[in-house]
C-alpha cells in the first residue's frame, strides 16, 4: 500500500512485460508500439515453431529458414575409400622427369638391342598356350605370385649390354616437365627391322624438324611395347596407338600430336604446321566433304557441314584404304577417346580387320557418327604424300609426292624390304640441296 | 519534382450531387479529367499524365497497392506458395541451375509379344506417380519413355541396347536439361524430400568412389595407366553384387558423354562379345570401363543404398550382406529382377505403403 513515502520499487519504471529485465537491457525491449509488438511475438513465436518442427519432423514450416539436416548419403560411404584415388601414371609407376623437349632413345643401342633379344629385355615366362614362345612382361606388372617370372639380372656397367638394357628400360619413363611445346611429333621405331643406319637417319630427320620449327618431340622403341602387343597377338603396327598414348602422356599440355611413322621422311623443315594446315582458317578449304571412307566408293561419307574448329582428329587416305602412317590427334576427351577406343583389345584380337589399325579405324569412323564429326580427311600430299616408284608428272595428283612436298611416305616398304634403299634415296637428295 | 508528390489531400463531400456540382467552385474544366474515380479511393496518378519517372516513387506503388488491395494480396500469396511451397494447383517457380530430367523406362520387354496383366499396369501405375510426384516437388522434368521390343533391336542385332539410344534421343528433346537420371520401372522414390542438387551434384567429385578397389565384385583392374581422376565426374552408378547396376544412375551432359553413348555400342565388339553380355550394356559398360581409362576417369561410383538399394531377393547369393538391402530412410529402392519369380506387385505395394507410413501425413500440411 502506497503511503506517501516512496519505496525504491516506485521509481523503477512500469515493466511492460511479465519479467524483470535490468535497468540496462530495458531500453531495448522496451516497444513503444503496441501493433509492433504483436507483430515481434507471432514471429518469434514462428521462428520457434519452424525451429522444432524442422529439428525434430524433419519438416520446415518455413522452408527459407530450414534447419533441418542435410541430405546426405555420407553415412553410406567409407572414408579410406572416398580418399583413395590413383596416381596419374603412364604404363610404369615410376616416371622420370625431363627438361629437354626432345625425347628420344639412344639410338646407337639398336644392335645392342638385338643382340640382347626380348628374353633379356623383359620378364618373361612360358606361354601356356603355346609352350615354345615367351611371355613377357614389364617390371611394373601386378606381383607374380607363383615366382614365374623369371629375370636375368647382371649389373655390370661396364658391359654395354647392360647399359643398353639400362637406357631401354628408364626412357619409357620419361616424361617432359617443363613449358609445354604446342605441337609434339611422335614416332615409333624398330631395331629388329633395321639397321642402326636407317635409324639415325630417321631420328636424326625428326629431331631436326622439331628443332626448326619448336615443337616437342617424342620417340619410342616399338619393342617397348611388345608385352602388350602380345597380349593378343597384334601386329606390330598397332603399335602407334601405345606410342602415341604414352606420348600424351609425356606431353600432357600439348594441343596437337603428330604420329608420323617410321616410314616416312620429313623433306621440308620449313613448313610450319600450323598455319599450313592446323590453323581452322586454312584446314577449312583442304577438308575433303562428303568422301567415302573406305575408298574408292564406300558406302559412309564423311559429312559435308564439318566446322574446321570441331576437327580433332586428321588422317589422310591412299587410293585404297586409310593411311594411319600419319595423322594428327587434339588433346582433348575426343582424341583421347577416340584414341583409346581404336587401341581398344577387342579390336585388336579382332579377326574381320584385314588391314589391323586402319580397317579398326575405318570401322569406328563408319559407325559412330560422333567420332566422324570430329574426324577431318585431307589430301594425302599434305601430311602424307606416297613414294612411287616412276616419277609423277601430274601436278594434280592428290596422292604421290613430288618435289616440294613436306614429307615422303613409303608406306608398305617393309614388305618389299626397300626401307633403306628408298630412304637412302631422299636422303641424299636433300643433302645434295644444302650443299 | 512536384509530379511526383503523394497525391493530394481530396475534397469529400458526403451526399454530393452532380458531377458538375462538385467541381463547380474550383476547376470546371477538368471536369472531364477523371481525378478522382467514383469508388471514392485516389486514382493511381492523382490526375496527373503517365510519366516514366512515376515508377520509381515508392508512393506510387502504395496508391497501386491502396487501390487494388485484394488483387494484390492474392498476387503476393500466390507467389509466396509458389515460391516457398509446394502446393497444389499453383504453378511453382525454381531458382535451380541444374535441369534434371528422370528418365522411366516403362513397358520393358513388353509389346504384341506380352500383354499385360491388372497386376502390372497397377506397378506401372504406381511408379509412374512417385516420380511424377518427385519430380514435381523438385522442379524436375519426368519423361517415360516405352521400352516395348522393336524390330531394329531384335536378335543376333542389339535386343534390349535401347539404353543408350534413348539417352541420347531425351538428350536431344530436353537441350537445356543438364542432368539425366535414368529409372528402371521397378523402382520406387522412397525419400521424396530428398532433392538432387544436395543428395549429389554439390561437392559430387568427393563423395564418389573414383576407385574399385575398395568394393570389386567383378575382380577389375583397381590401377590402370593413363587414368587422370581429377577430371570431372559426368556419371554416377552403384554396384550390386554382380558388378555395374544400371536400374537407375546418372548422367551428365557433357563431350564425354557425348562420345560414351556413341561408342557405346559397336558392331565389332558386339559380335565377339554377345553370347558372353549377358547383361547388354551394362557388361559393355563395364568391359569398355575395364579397358578405356578415358570411360574410367569419369565414371563416380557411389554405394548401392544411395540410389538402388535392393528388397530382400534381390542379390540373393549375398543375402547376408546388409550393404545391398534396404533400410529405412534410404533414397530409392530398386526391385530389380522381380519379375524373375517373384512378386513384383506384392513388392511395390509393401514398399508404396511403407514409404507412406515414413512419412506421415503433418497437420498442418492441407495439400497431399
Amino acid at each position: 500500500m502506497h503511503l506517501g513515502v516512496p519505496t525504491k520499487d516506485n521509481f523503477r519504471p512500469k515493466s511492460n512485460s511479465g519479467f524483470n529485465l535490468p535497468m540496462g537491457l530495458r531500453k531495448y525491449t522496451r516497444v513503444r508500439n503496441w501493433k509492433r509488438r504483436h507483430f515481434a511475438a507471432v514471429a518469434v513465436f514462428l521462428l520457434l515453431l519452424n525451429a522444432i518442427t524442422s529439428k525434430f519432423l524433419d519438416v520446415a514450416f518455413l522452408p527459407i529458414f530450414n534447419f533441418s539436416k542435410p541430405h546426405s548419403f555420407s553415412h553410406l560411404t567409407r572414408k579410406e575409400a572416398l580418399a583413395k584415388k590413383q596416381d596419374n601414371h603412364g604404363l610404369f609407376k615410376k616416371e622420370i622427369k625431363v627438361k629437354d623437349r626432345l625425347i628420344y632413345p639412344s639410338v646407337e643401342h639398336a644392335p645392342l638391342l638385338r643382340e640382347l633379344t626380348l628374353n633379356n629385355l623383359f620378364k618373361s615366362k612360358p606361354d601356356p598356350t603355346d609352350m615354345e614362345s615367351l611371355l613377357y612382361f614389364y617390371e611394373d606388372d601386378i606381383e607374380d605370385k607363383n615366382n614365374e617370372i623369371k629375370e636375368k639380372t647382371v649389373d655390370d656397367e661396364s658391359n654395354p649390354l647392360n647399359v643398353a638394357k639400362k637406357s631401354f628400360k628408364q626412357h619409357g619413363r620419361k616424361v617432359f616437365n617443363g613449358k609445354s611445346p604446342e605441337i609434339v611429333l611422335v614416332t615409333g621405331i624398330d631395331f629388329e627391322n633395321f639397321e642402326l643406319g636407317h635409324l639415325t637417319k630417321v631420328v636424326q630427320n625428326r629431331v631436326d624438324y622439331a628443332q626448326a620449327n619448336g615443337y616437342g618431340l617424342y620417340v619410342r622403341w616399338i619393342q617397348e611395347f611388345i608385352p602388350l602387343l602380345q597380349e593378343y597377338k597384334s601386329d606390330k603396327s598397332w603399335a602407334k596407338l601405345f606410342v602415341m598414348r604414352a606420348a600424351i602422356h609425356a606431353f600432357p599440355n600439348a594441343k596437337y600430336f603428330w604420329y608420323l611413322d617410321e616410314s616416312a621422311f620429313i623433306m621440308r623443315n620449313d613448313i610450319e604446321l600450323k598455319s599450313y594446315m592446323l590453323d581452322p582458317e586454312v584446314l577449312d578449304p583442304i577438308m575433303l566433304r562428303d568422301t567415302s571412307i573406305v575408298p574408292p566408293s564406300g558406302a559412309i561419307k564423311t559429312y559435308k557441314h564439318v566446322k574446321a574448329e570441331n576437327v580433332k582428329f586428321i588422317i589422310t587416305q591412299t587410293r585404297t584404304t586409310i593411311n594411319t602412317d600419319s595423322f594428327i590427334l587434339v588433346n582433348d576427351v575426343y582424341g583421347r577417346g577416340l584414341l583409346e577406343f581404336w587401341s581398344d583389345p577387342l579390336f585388336r584380337k579382332y579377326p574381320n580387320f584385314p588391314e589391323k589399325d586402319a580397317s579398326a579405324l575405318m570401322h569406328i569412323l563408319q559407325w559412330h557418327p560422333v567420332l566422324l564429326s570430329k574426324t577431318a580427311i585431307i589430301p594425302g600430299r599434305t601430311i602424307a604424300s606416297l613414294h612411287s616408284g616412276t616419277p609423277v608428272d601430274d601436278p594434280n595428283d592428290l596422292v604421290h609426292y613430288i618435289d616440294g612436298d613436306l614429307l615422303v611416305n613409303f608406306k608398305g616398304c617393309a614388305e618389299h624390304h626397300t626401307c633403306e634403299l628408298v630412304l637412302d634415296s631422299y636422303w641424299k637428295k636433300t643433302h645434295e640441296e644444302k650443299k | 519534382m512536384d509530379t511526383l508528390d503523394v497525391p493530394r489531400q481530396r475534397p469529400f463531400r458526403l451526399g454530393g450531387g452532380s458531377k458538375s456540382e462538385l467541381y463547380a467552385e474550383n476547376d470546371l474544366e477538368n471536369v472531364g479529367d477523371e481525378k478522382y474515380s467514383r469508388v471514392l479511393k485516389p486514382s493511381v496518378l492523382g490526375g496527373r499524365r503517365y510519366s516514366v519517372l512515376q515508377l520509381f516513387n515508392p508512393s506510387f506503388y502504395v496508391s497501386l497497392f491502396t487501390r487494388y488491395k485484394k488483387t494484390a494480396i492474392a498476387l503476393i500469396t500466390l507467389l509466396v506458395l509458389s515460391v516457398f511451397t509446394d502446393a497444389p494447383f499453383v504453378p511453382h517457380i525454381f531458382f535451380r541451375n541444374p535441369q534434371v530430367v528422370i528418365i522411366l523406362a516403362a513397358n520393358e520387354g513388353g509389346g504384341v509379344q506380352k500383354w499385360k496383366g491388372a497386376q502390372e499396369w497397377s506397378v506401372e501405375r504406381s511408379s509412374i506417380n512417385n516420380k511424377k510426384q518427385y519430380a514435381q516437388k523438385h522442379g524436375y522434368t519426368l519423361t517415360i519413355k516405352d521400352m516395348t521390343v522393336k524390330r531394329r533391336y531384335s536378335h543376333e542385332w542389339r535386343e534390349g541396347w535401347e539404353k543408350a539410344d534413348i539417352i541420347k534421343q531425351t538428350m536431344r528433346q530436353y537441350p537445356k536439361a543438364e542432368w539425366f537420371w535414368w529409372l528402371d520401372l521397378h523402382t520406387f522414390i522412397m525419400e521424396t524430400q530428398i532433392p538432387l542438387e544436395e543428395y549429389f551434384f554439390e561437392n559430387l567429385d568427393n563423395k564418389t568412389y573414383r576407385s574399385v578397389e575398395y568394393f570389386n565384385p567383378l575382380q577389375l583392374p583397381v590401377d590402370v595407366p593413363y587414368v587422370d581422376v581429377t577430371k570431372p565426374v559426368e556419371m554416377i552408378i552403384a554396384q550390386d553384387c554382380g558388378g555395374f547396376n544400371l536400374g537407375s544412375f546418372l548422367v551428365h551432359r557433357s563431350e564425354w558423354t557425348e562420345m560414351l553413348l556413341d561408342v557405346w555400342w559397336d558392331p565389332a565388339l558386339y559380335e565377339q562379345m554377345h553370347m558372353i553380355w549377358e547383361h547388354k550394356e551394362q557388361d559393355a559398360l563395364e568391359t569398355l570401363f575395364k579397358t578405356q581409362p578415358w570411360i574410367r576417369e569419369r565414371i563416380g561410383f557411389v554405394p548401392l543404398r544411395t540410389m538402388n538399394a535392393f528388397p530382400p531377393g534381390a542379390c540373393s547369393e549375398r543375402a547376408d550382406d546388409p550393404q545391398f538391402f534396404y533400410h529405412n530412410r534410404d533414397f530409392v529402392i530398386n526391385m530389380a529382377g522381380c519379375e524373375w519369380g517373384r512378386d513384383c506387385w506384392g513388392e511395390m505395394e509393401h514398399y508404396k505403403a511403407l514409404s507412406k507410413a515414413l512419412h506421415p501425413k503433418k497437420w498442418y500440411k492441407l495439400w497431399l
